[in-house]
């Protein structure tokens, strides 16, 4: 039992540890799924126009370009920006503004001029942010806009800038009826679960390496080892008390993992099965015993601290990635996604993504879950003993066994 | 001091945390980006819309002038404004599997009285969860929507004055009047997201490197190894010594950093506007600044070790790296956020005032953003020195 304390108070004298890779990897998986959220919400009306990210840059200041500017704020999100050089440059760069359109002085006077003679009309001067895409979308957008107003001067010469603008605004408004279709994988409440569990196959797995490997190897430095074997305390006690002090960390993690997971992404689960949401969240906790038992191997081999940590932090980055933690896998290369048959947080991803893309809990979906988290525990089992026989041939190898 | 900075250099360079910590780290981050961002790479030219115009075989080709049919014609035209991809099926049914199957983001119908009808898919899908079909239904719905907006115009216009339409040709011409869109670019380089991305990893990167920096220092003081006892009471002044162990911590850090930079150039591709010769000055001065951070931490008058220490900086570069927007687009979301309400928070954080070093080299057309950011650099890392300074030289050591 002073075992199990001692690993204990171990792990609770690295808090850093603790808050950064426990606490503070968690949370960072909300931000992971953040905007997820949004989109989502956006689909619950039916179709719903994407409001790109506007500004106008305004040098004429007459009724037209006044009318365009209010129309942008109606029909897009208006994005208020400086007309000077810095300012221009930092909201196209920053992604604050998806499309500029600039109305250059005489704006007004030009395009009705040329409409109503019948010249070519000035082109709309516009820079795109970012999301090339979303400026493509507005800069159509007021285009269209200058368009029906060049329309509506050229078929009424008489009326004034105010009327031109009137006009344009009255026909603009009507829009096209829009049906909408469900898309084959649309994007659903679950997923923003599936998402975060994905992405916690990195926190879980660095930080049980890390703090369960600082844990583990505080117990074999060399000194308290020859301490500890002249002792009464029989080595399998020892281990015992060193195994169980992780187990509680283990399900701390997970059950820390999963009160995340249920307070960002519990709002976006009505409709699902709560049977399922139970399954998905309980996948993680077999897949928390592979990080243990690689702490385990890490500790056997002797590592150091910083070892263990640079060890953790770099294998779980590199083995969640692996399972599609940062990208989906689909976006990468075939031989990417053939390695990632190999990592254990592929495996897990797959166990929860077929979970909650399910629409209830059958024999056959229990199997195939079986499957998927069988393949995980065999990891754990396989690290676990290479862990023992690396052990026990380094101690024989120094003497110590 | 000559002795303190290649006592400094070569301890560092055979330290395991150095190499795992500044110099393996940036190149493993910089690969997993590499990676992620592979199938995600633009060429800053708009990604015509796939959609399908659903047109009867047997039905005469309706292409009238003025018509729908010639207008998404006309925006399915290869070339630099091409906005559709445009395909033509024979029946809605045909169109809806390809809906379905993610092919088309839409499709057209068109009525007997030459009005469209425009079914879309769903906004957001596993393979477009970044929204990029929300925007192409939007332009799709904005195509269709022009057709009903000129039928509205000529109505507006006969409810006011009726003879305005007297002349049919007149009319067509009016309706016919399209706006072209030139586009500019306002920034030096264009704008491209995934930059971004690789200049944060680098603004950690960089607060990475400041571990050389704090073990070069911690390594000198008494209370954490009886190395540093020993070169406590020797003949060489504490300050001399700090300068030796902090110059050699910021060799160490530059060439690491130098090389991390030499990868997401050569390798990854990352652009830098092509003022690489620029970018290598602000490496140089980003690991002064770097080196300053560990120095100071390095200096501090803890009981606790190195691992402890290691974890202050660890800790603050993966929170400081939030608020450069290290971690998606939902951080880089805040990070732009926090910039735009709070700037002086852009020239406090580390991580953020590197990032934004090499963004302002990329993106302004003037040098004079670049230069006021790498002078912060050298502010930060001169204050931090000193108050290193000012810690490392006499500290109490009556716990020992």
């Amino acid at each position: 039992m002073s075992t199990f304390r001692t690993a204990l108070r171990v792990v609770a004298g690295h808090p850093i540890y603790l808050a950064l890779y426990v606490v503070f990897l968690s949370l960072m998986g909300v931000f992971v799924v953040g905007d997820m959220g949004v989109a989502i919400s956006g689909e619950k009306g039916g179709y719903a126009a994407y409001e790109a990210r506007v500004a106008v840059v305004d040098r004429d200041g007459t009724a037209l370009s006044d009318a365009l500017a209010a129309w942008v704020s109606d029909a897009f999100e208006l994005v208020d920006v400086a007309d000077e050089p810095l300012a221009l440059q930092d909201g196209v760069a920053t992604g604050q503004v998806d499309c500029l359109v600039v109305l250059p002085e005489g704006f007004e006077r030009e395009l009705l001029e040329a409409a109503r003679a019948g010249d070519e009309v000035p082109a709309l001067e516009v820079a795109y942010g970012q999301d090339v895409q979303a400026g493509a979308l507005a800069a159509q957008a007021a285009s269209r806009w200058v368009s029906l107003a060049a329309g509506a001067a050229a078929l009424e010469p008489a009326a004034s800038a105010t009327e031109v603008a009137h006009l344009a605004q009255a026909s603009v408004a009507e829009r096209a009826e829009v049906d909408v279709r469900e898309s084959e994988g649309a994007l659903g409440g679950a997923d923003r679960l599936a998402t975060y569990l994905n992405f916690s196959t990195y926190s879980v797995m660095s930080s049980i390496v890390v703090v369960a490997g600082v844990s583990l190897a505080a117990f074999q430095r060399p000194e308290l080892r020859r301490r500890t074997a002249a002792g009464p305390v029989s080595p399998a006690c020892l281990s015992a008390g060193q195994v169980a002090a992780c187990l509680v960390l283990v399900v701390a993690v997970w059950a820390w993992t999963c009160a995340v997971a249920l307070a960002s992404c519990g709002g976006a689960l009505a409709g699902t099965d709560p049977a399922l949401v139970a399954c998905a969240l309980g996948s993680v906790l077999p897949f928390a015993l592979v990080p243990l038992a690689l702490a385990f191997l890490l500790a056997q081999l002797g590592l150091s601290e910083d070892a263990v940590n640079a060890c953790g932090n770099i294998g779980a980055m590199m083995l969640s990635f692996l399972g599609g933690a940062w990208v989906p896998l689909s976006m990468l290369p075939d031989v990417v996604q053939m390695a990632a048959r190999l990592s254990p947080s592929y495996w897990v991803s797959q166990a929860v993504a077929t979970v909650l893309h399910a629409e209830a809990l059958t024999p056959e979906l229990a199997a195939e879950l079986g499957t998927n988290l069988g393949i995980v525990l065999l990891f754990a089992v396989t690290l676990f003993a290479v862990g023992l026989a690396l052990g026990r041939a380094r101690r024989r190898v120094a003497g110590a066994a | 001091m000559g002795t303190s900075f290649l006592v400094s250099v070569k301890s560092l360079v055979r330290t395991p945390s150095v190499i795992v910590w500044v110099l393996a780290f940036p190149l493993i981050m910089s690969a997993i980006f590499l990676f992620m961002f592979s199938g995600m790479r633009t060429d800053g030219a708009v990604d015509p819309v796939p959609v399908a115009l659903v047109a009867p075989v047997d039905e005469k080709d309706d292409a009238s002038a003025g018509s729908f049919t010639q207008v998404v014609k006309a925006l399915a035209e290869p070339g630099e404004d091409q906005l559709l991809d445009l395909r033509r099926v024979g029946t809605a049914d045909e169109a809806e599997v390809l809906l379905a199957s993610g092919e088309i983001d839409g499709y057209f119908e068109i009525a007997s009285d030459g009005a469209p009808a425009l079914t879309v898919g769903s906004a957001y899908t596993l393979a477009s969860a970044d929204g990029a079909s929300a925007v192409n239904r939007t332009i799709l719905e904005t195509v269709a929507s022009s057709y009903v907006q000129s039928r509205a115009l000529l109505e507006e216009v006969a409810r006011r004055d009726p003879a305005a339409l007297a002349d049919p040709a007149a009319v067509t011409d009016a309706l016919g009047i399209q706006v072209a869109v030139e586009r500019v670019q306002i920034t030096h380089a264009r704008p491209e997201e995934i930059v971004r991305y690789y200049y944060a990893l680098l603004g950690m990167s960089t607060l990475m490197a400041s571990q050389a920096g704090m073990l070069a220092v911690a390594y000198a003081q008494p209370g954490v190894s009886a190395l540093g006892a020993r070169r406590a009471v020797s003949g060489t002044s504490r300050l001399r010594q700090l300068a030796g162990c902090a110059l050699g911590a910021w060799a160490v850090s530059t060439v690491a950093l130098t090389l991390a930079f030499a990868f997401l150039r050569l390798v990854a591709g990352v652009d830098f506007g092509g003022r690489e010769g620029l970018a290598l000055v602000a490496v140089a001065v980003c690991a002064l600044l770097a080196t300053a951070l560990g120095a100071c931490v390095g200096a501090l008058p803890l009981s606790a070790g190195i691992s402890a220490r290691s974890g202050i900086l660890t800790a603050l570069t993966c929170v400081l790296s939030l608020f450069a927007g290290l971690y998606g687009t939902a951080a880089m979301e805040l990070a732009d956020n926090l910039a735009h309400t709070l700037p002086w928070t852009s020239w406090v954080n580390p991580t953020k005032l590197v990032c934004d070093t090499f963004y302002a080299l990329y993106y302004y057309t003037s040098l004079a953003p670049f230069a006021a950011r790498l002078a912060a650099c050298v502010a930060g890392a001169l204050a931090l020195l000193a108050v290193a300074g000012a810690i490392f030289r006499r500290q109490s050591y009556e716990h020992l």
